[in-house]
């Protein structure tokens, strides 16, 4: 059974411009209200889901890619 | 940006997978990568011809099953072909053609108004609270 990300998306909402200077161009994994796991630049998702699947079992979970400038290239 | 967290059903491992979604409420459908369609295993159907911002865009359709919260809802989507170079970011040296960024559907999905309209009134609300909080 997957646990959408309640919780780890608020987080990350909340968090993203802090994020963004910490972990500009990786993907992160959130467990926990925290940062479990950091991938250099793009990861497939279901390579994403394998991975969280281990690490976070049994929890809430979300994942996202921070970029640094994405939002201002998007039309 | 809305981002919000779905559940997309993965026909091959016949289990649903987490995939970070961007909420389109200009987007007639779902969208996402023909890569992570195949990947998936989505069905692919016929094509839909789509008004984008200059030029229609010829698209295929497919179904797609999502679960949001604790529901399930089934949505028409579409699917997308990227350019494998654009799945990663420009290199320095690269001519300036493209945005820096990857393209954002290498690892996200877009959400779109058939999808945000099997919700409740209060799901809506919730979800587009996002953008102002």
């Amino acid at each position: 059974m997957i646990l959408l990300g309640i919780e780890s998306r608020k987080w990350i909402n909340e968090n993203l411009p802090k994020l963004r200077k910490e972990y500009p161009n990786k993907t992160i994994i959130v467990c926990d209200n925290k940062v479990v796991k950091v991938f250099d630049g793009i990861i497939d998702p279901i390579q994403v889901n394998e991975v969280a699947r281990q690490i976070c079992k049994g929890k809430d979970w979300s994942y996202t890619f921070v970029s640094k400038e994405e939002e201002e290239y998007i039309l | 940006m809305i981002l919000i967290d779905v559940g997309i059903y993965n026909h091959s491992k016949k289990r649903y997978e987490l995939f970070e979604a961007i909420v389109d409420t200009g987007a007639t459908f779902c969208a996402l990568a023909k890569h992570i369609a195949e990947e998936i295993g989505l069905p692919f159907h016929e094509s839909v011809h789509l008004w984008q911002v200059n030029s229609p865009l010829t698209l295929t359709k497919t179904a797609l099953k999502i679960k949001y919260r604790k529901k399930e809802h089934y949505v028409d989507g579409v699917i997308v072909g990227i350019d494998r170079n654009y799945l990663r970011p420009a290199t320095p040296d690269e001519e300036c053609k493209r945005p820096f960024a990857p393209h954002p559907l290498s690892s996200r999905i877009i959400i779109g108004k058939n999808f945000l309209e099997k919700l409740s009134e209060k799901e809506r609300k919730e979800i587009l609270s996002y953008l102002v909080s």
